[in-house]
């Protein structure tokens, strides 16, 4: 019997064994890899989001029409310093590379939102609109010194306006109607009609300047308004993918942003950050997809008042305020007017029961 | 003296085989379970120290301990950017400016909580209730592995194919005033 043969054959099994063994336990390794990478980015991607609605909201203002006034670069610059002081990623070229890998940011307000997009192609969107009446007016959306610019074609000067500021102006939940040109009406959850004019500020119908009667245009209807956003959303992909050929399309808007907009609890009714990344690379690990979604819900409350009468300190909400007195301090709740503006419910408001 | 060698390599084989690669891939699903998991806790950590505004010592030492339930050891680093609002008192002009400082980093190497000392940039003083965040500060959790596992050593030095985040840092904006 050779007892070379016989040695050799269970020897190079056990070789390719080991080395099936050895790919199998690399690709696990790969495949983990990968998969923690993944998870890493996207939590961050969740820091980030509600860090930038977090900035966004603090330096939110609220008018007498009931209007939230919001400044979109605040959500952009903390989301990205979020982002990328995370994962450490920093420098010039990763501050470019990261700006090419959102394919949509979407800062939704309570009667418009916002769209990140480079700024010709967000005038587009807006041009496009099939509810603004004329293309010459969709440039009014923008600010007048974009608009003189691109009146005589200055790309430098149009360049250096939004070159930090990606961000439209707020689209409005709009629809014409049967109104004739000139302007539109929005009508907001919070209940006030908010009234979108021509850019002379002037109400007009034929030649007679008025009021428009409001009338409501289907927008309580917050399906019509997610659909407003998820239509946007595809438009910002569409367009990232067109300047982005290598990306090549590939980027499908998952079905659980959807259902997370369109049936969850996200609701639009206040400030809500909407963020889709694309294709970002992190050490290796090539083609992150991220889909972020922080909400808020705007609620309206009452407010409290300290005041003075008979030489005590008394606290009531703002409306019920008796006449002839000074207010002291505001606040936003009964329990802070307690503690920090140290006052008591005012007694003339408790109604005791009458002894019979 | 053939027999011999090749009696050799077979034991060698099976040496490698039926105990090395098993322990290869024991150690490697080890790693990726610690990796989760790290992932996981510095997230919750994060989390309750957002939530709470407070970096509390009893919450320290709750992160510290699930950590060490993963079998390494680890360099654990917060740091605290607390966020100023600038007023201008020019009264024409109308903007505030809001910026970060970096203000306070301890680390497990100092012996964690109970070393940090967190300065008052206004007064320059230590403030008689230390450890208390404001309401969009931004902490930042990291923890770097001090020891490493064979598996993930050989695989990233001499493979240079899959790169090991050794650090995992989290970045989180606090939501409520402390």
């Amino acid at each position: 019997m050779d007892s070379d043969s016989l040695m050799t054959l269970p020897s190079w099994l056990m070789v390719m064994l080991i080395t099936s063994l050895l790919a199998g336990s690399l690709m696990h390794y790969n495949r983990s890899e990968r998969e923690f990478i993944q998870s890493y980015v996207t939590q961050v991607a969740n820091n980030a989001s509600d860090a930038a609605l977090l900035e966004t909201q603090l330096n939110l203002q609220i008018d007498v029409m009931g209007d939230t006034i919001i400044d979109p670069s605040y959500a952009y610059s903390m989301y990205d310093k979020i982002f990328r002081e995370s994962l450490e990623v920093n420098g010039s070229a990763a501050i470019a590379k990261f700006v090419d890998n959102i394919a949509a940011m979407i800062l939704a307000d309570d009667d418009g939102y916002y769209i990140y997009m480079p700024f010709e192609k967000a005038y587009d969107y807006v041009k496009g609109f099939d509810r603004l009446p004329a293309p010459a007016l969709a440039g009014q959306w923008f600010d007048q010194e974009y608009h003189s610019a691109e009146s005589t074609n200055d790309h430098a000067t149009m360049n250096k306006l939004y070159s930090s500021n990606y961000f439209t102006q707020k689209i409005p939940y709009a629809r014409f109607g049967t109104y004739p040109t000139n302007y539109v009406i929005c009508d907001t959850f919070s209940g006030t009609n908010i009234l979108y004019g021509t850019s002379a500020g002037v109400w007009k119908r034929g030649n007679i300047y008025e009021n428009p009667e409001l009338e409501s245009y289907e927008l309580h209807d917050q399906s019509e308004i997610v659909k407003e956003i998820v239509g946007a959303v595809t438009y910002s992909v569409e367009k990232a993918n067109e300047s982005q050929p290598y990306w090549g399309n590939k980027f499908y808007i998952p079905s659980q942003f959807l259902d997370d907009t369109l049936y969850s609890a996200v609701s639009l009714q206040g400030v809500t950050l909407i963020t889709l990344i694309q294709g970002f690379d992190y050490k290796g690990i090539k083609d992150i997809d991220i889909y972020t979604v922080s909400g808020t819900q705007l609620t309206f409350g009452k407010k409290y008042v300290v005041y003075m009468r008979g030489g005590k300190r008394y606290y009531t909400t703002a409306d019920m305020l008796p006449p002839g007195v000074t207010v002291i301090q505001t606040h936003p709740s009964a329990e802070d007017a307690v503690r920090y503006g140290r006052a008591n419910p005012d007694p003339s408001y408790y109604r005791p029961a009458t002894i019979k | 003296m053939d027999t011999v060698i090749h009696k050799l390599f077979a034991v060698i084989l099976v040496v490698l085989g039926l105990a090395l690669t098993p322990l290869i891939n024991s150690t490697i699903i080890d790693d990726s379970r610690a990796q989760r998991l790290e992932l996981n806790y510095t997230q919750n950590y994060l989390d309750v120290i957002c939530d709470k505004g407070v970096i509390s010592e009893d919450d320290y030492t709750d992160f510290a301990t699930s950590l060490s339930s993963t079998g390494y050891l680890y360099k654990i680093d917060v740091e605290l950017e607390s966020r100023r609002v600038y007023v201008p008192t020019n009264t024409s002009s109308n903007t505030l400016a809001t910026y970060h400082v970096l203000s306070t980093v301890f680390s497990s190497d100092t012996g964690g909580v109970k070393n940090a000392v967190y300065v008052d940039h206004v007064s320059g003083a230590t403030p008689t209730t230390p450890n208390v965040l404001g309401r969009g500060d931004i902490v930042t959790v990291r923890i770097s592995k001090i020891q490493q596992s064979r598996t993930s050593k050989v695989f990233a030095t001499i493979f240079h194919l899959f790169v090991t985040p050794k650090d995992i840092s989290l970045k989180g904006m606090v939501r409520n005033d402390g």
